[in-house]
């Protein structure tokens, strides 16, 4: 099967700092990626590469086969890849079907631009669908998101990236800062977007979450990826011994 | 993997993060009321200690007279502070754009009326490129147009009024009920763009927080320069009114409506800090600031204690209103 989305070579400097320095990976669809490595191992700007934030220095990327350039987050987005930040991007002071929309508000008739004129129901019925296929539950539609706690927040931050018609999803730390039901809850959520065949990046410093969620584990070290592992082959033990020590391991150390 | 424990503990943080949202939110879903009280207990006030004087329809008719003005003024402020910006230089938009209307009335009588709304807003978009593209912070700008467009009013007029025709669409629009139904008409068009159109939704949510909306790819300068103008064009065609219910441009027309016009707008319920407010609420803010000024004149009450009144009121109402939690620090 072709992978949804080919890296190759891929290498990303900010002035003297090599943060990337030549990571190949394959994403699939249906499955999810565990992306671990400790801060600075180049995570971040890994996904930020991949969602259009940063442009890399070198590498291609193939998306569904085809040489593809990220220049923008509207390009990746145009691709089918959503990213669900670390802080959510939640408008604080909006409802959920303001926030699932915002920036891509259904409107009438072809207008474009500031004063197009906003179909409040449409969306609205449009939220409950969503809501129902991923069964997140919400104090209220008319409620402010800044009255949610954090589960239901990243709830519909996931909800948002997938409403797109994601093929791909990049969920940056998604269970920090949860209580442990959400966290559960975020979990199965993941689960069901792989089963719907949505490749999903995982990106976590929570082995336990690496271990009850993900299909394949990358560990990234100093710019490299230092492993790539089978879950279900793996323990916390060796992970954790490889995410600390990564480019200690002498056959790794030639690489790259 | 100290970090592990770190992000176990996190929760709790979570918690409490929410716990005072949550609180701030019942204070701020009481704000719009505030409003709405103050005007009925005013009313009942007035009503009571002078009943013969207040209590007539002609009076009420002042009232709205007298709001009209500031209504318009402060519908394009209240998108202003909706996004969490301040525009202090509408009472010398007005003077200038009354003035001017008032010289060009001469070589082409009542149609210098129409142009008012694009004289302000030309000063609103100055104020919005500053503000945006010149980095300035928003009542810095506009602090400057205030003593810019005032010197300039003095300075094309020589110091001296200049007479409007006293026939014609000037005469019409400075009486009633024509300074009463712009106000309807704007206040609808006013509350439709906030709630219905993008615009709206981006002005909103610009005021929640505006870093977000920038990362979502929302037209973020674009639309603080657009807020800029749209308030620029209302102070502008408010001045153009002013000038015709006087039945002149005055070098000293409108000064101190930057603070009455705030005033209605934060009254109305809409917060300084930004994220949240209505048209609906500026409007009866707006009749709370002219209730209190009409009845203070029928109780005999000298202008000049009108002026620490308006401060007092302002002062108290954001103290009443502000949400303390979104502001970091306060400079």
């Amino acid at each position: 099967m072709t992978p949804f989305l080919e890296i190759r070579g891929l290498y990303k400097r900010f002035g003297s700092v090599q943060a990337l320095a030549g990571v190949d990976l394959d994403i699939h669809n249906g499955e999810v990626l565990g992306l671990l490595g400790d801060n600075g191992a180049g995570k971040s700007t890994l996904i930020k590469t991949i969602s259009g934030v940063h442009k890399p220095t070198a590498g291609t990327l193939r998306c569904e086969a085809r040489e593809v350039a990220i220049s923008s987050p509207s390009v990746a987005r145009s691709l089918g890849i959503e990213t669900v930040f670390q802080d959510l991007a939640l408008i604080p002071n909006l409802d959920a079907a303001a926030n699932l929309f915002i920036g891509r508000e259904l409107s009438y008739g072809p207008f474009k631009g500031l004063l197009r004129v906003m179909r409040d129901k449409a969306m609205e019925d449009d939220l409950r669908r969503c809501l129902e296929r991923l069964d997140i539950h919400i104090p209220s539609l008319r409620m402010h998101v800044d009255g949610f706690s954090g589960g239901q927040r990243q709830a519909i931050a996931i909800a948002r990236a997938i409403r797109w018609k994601a093929k791909l999803v990049i969920l940056d730390e998604p269970t920090a800062a949860l209580s442990v039901p959400e966290q559960r809850k975020v979990l199965s959520l993941t689960r069901q977007l792989a089963s719907e065949g949505i490749a999903v990046i995982y990106i976590t410093h929570n082995i336990l979450d690496v271990l009850a969620v993900t299909d394949r584990i990358v560990i990234l070290h100093r710019g490299r990826k230092a492993a790539e592992l089978r879950t279900k082959d793996t323990t916390e033990h060796q992970i954790v011994s490889l995410i600390m020590g990564g480019a200690r391991k002498p056959n790794e150390e030639l690489k790259g | 993997m100290l970090e592990l424990a770190n992000k176990r503990s996190e929760p709790d943080v979570a918690v409490a993060h929410v716990a005072t949202t949550v609180q701030l939110s019942l204070l701020e879903r009481l704000t719009p009321y505030v409003a709405y009280a103050a005007l009925i207990a005013l009313i009942a006030f007035f009503a009571a200690t002078a009943p013969s004087l207040f209590l007539t329809a002609n009076n009420f008719e002042v009232i709205l007279q007298n709001s009209a003005v500031q209504c318009v003024v402060a519908i394009g402020m209240t998108f202003v502070i909706i996004i969490g910006s301040i525009d202090l230089s509408v009472g010398s938009n007005m003077a200038l754009v009354g003035m001017l209307a008032a010289l060009l009335s001469t070589l082409v009588g009542g149609l210098a009326f129409f142009i008012t709304p694009f004289l302000g807003a030309l000063i609103g978009l100055i104020n919005g490129l500053l503000f945006v593209y010149g980095g300035v912070p928003s009542f810095v700008v506009t602090l400057g147009m205030l003593s810019v467009a005032r010197g300039l009013t003095i300075i094309i007029s020589g110091g001296f009024p200049v007479n409007l025709p006293p026939t014609g669409l000037f005469a019409a629009i400075g009486n009633a009920p024509c300074p009463f139904l712009i106000v309807i008409g704007l206040a609808l068009a006013a509350s439709f763009l906030l709630l219905k159109t993008a615009f709206g939704r981006y002005v909103l949510a610009v005021g929640g927080d505006e870093e977000k909306a920038r990362m979502l790819g929302l037209p973020v300068d674009r639309l603080k320069v657009a807020v800029f103008t749209l308030s620029g064009a209302l102070a502008g065609l408010g001045g153009g009114i002013l000038a015709a219910e006087v039945g002149a441009g005055t070098p000293t027309m409108g000064t101190g409506f930057e603070l009455t016009a705030i005033s209605a707008v934060v009254i109305g319920g809409t917060s300084l800090t930004g994220g949240s407010g209505s048209i609906l609420g500026t409007i009866v803010g707006s009749l709370v600031m002219s209730t209190l000024a009409n009845g203070m004149i029928i109780l005999g009450i000298s202008t000049n204690v009108q002026l620490v009144m308006t401060g007092a009121v302002l002062v108290g109402a954001v103290m009443l209103s502000i949400q303390r939690g979104k502001l970091r620090v306060l400079k």
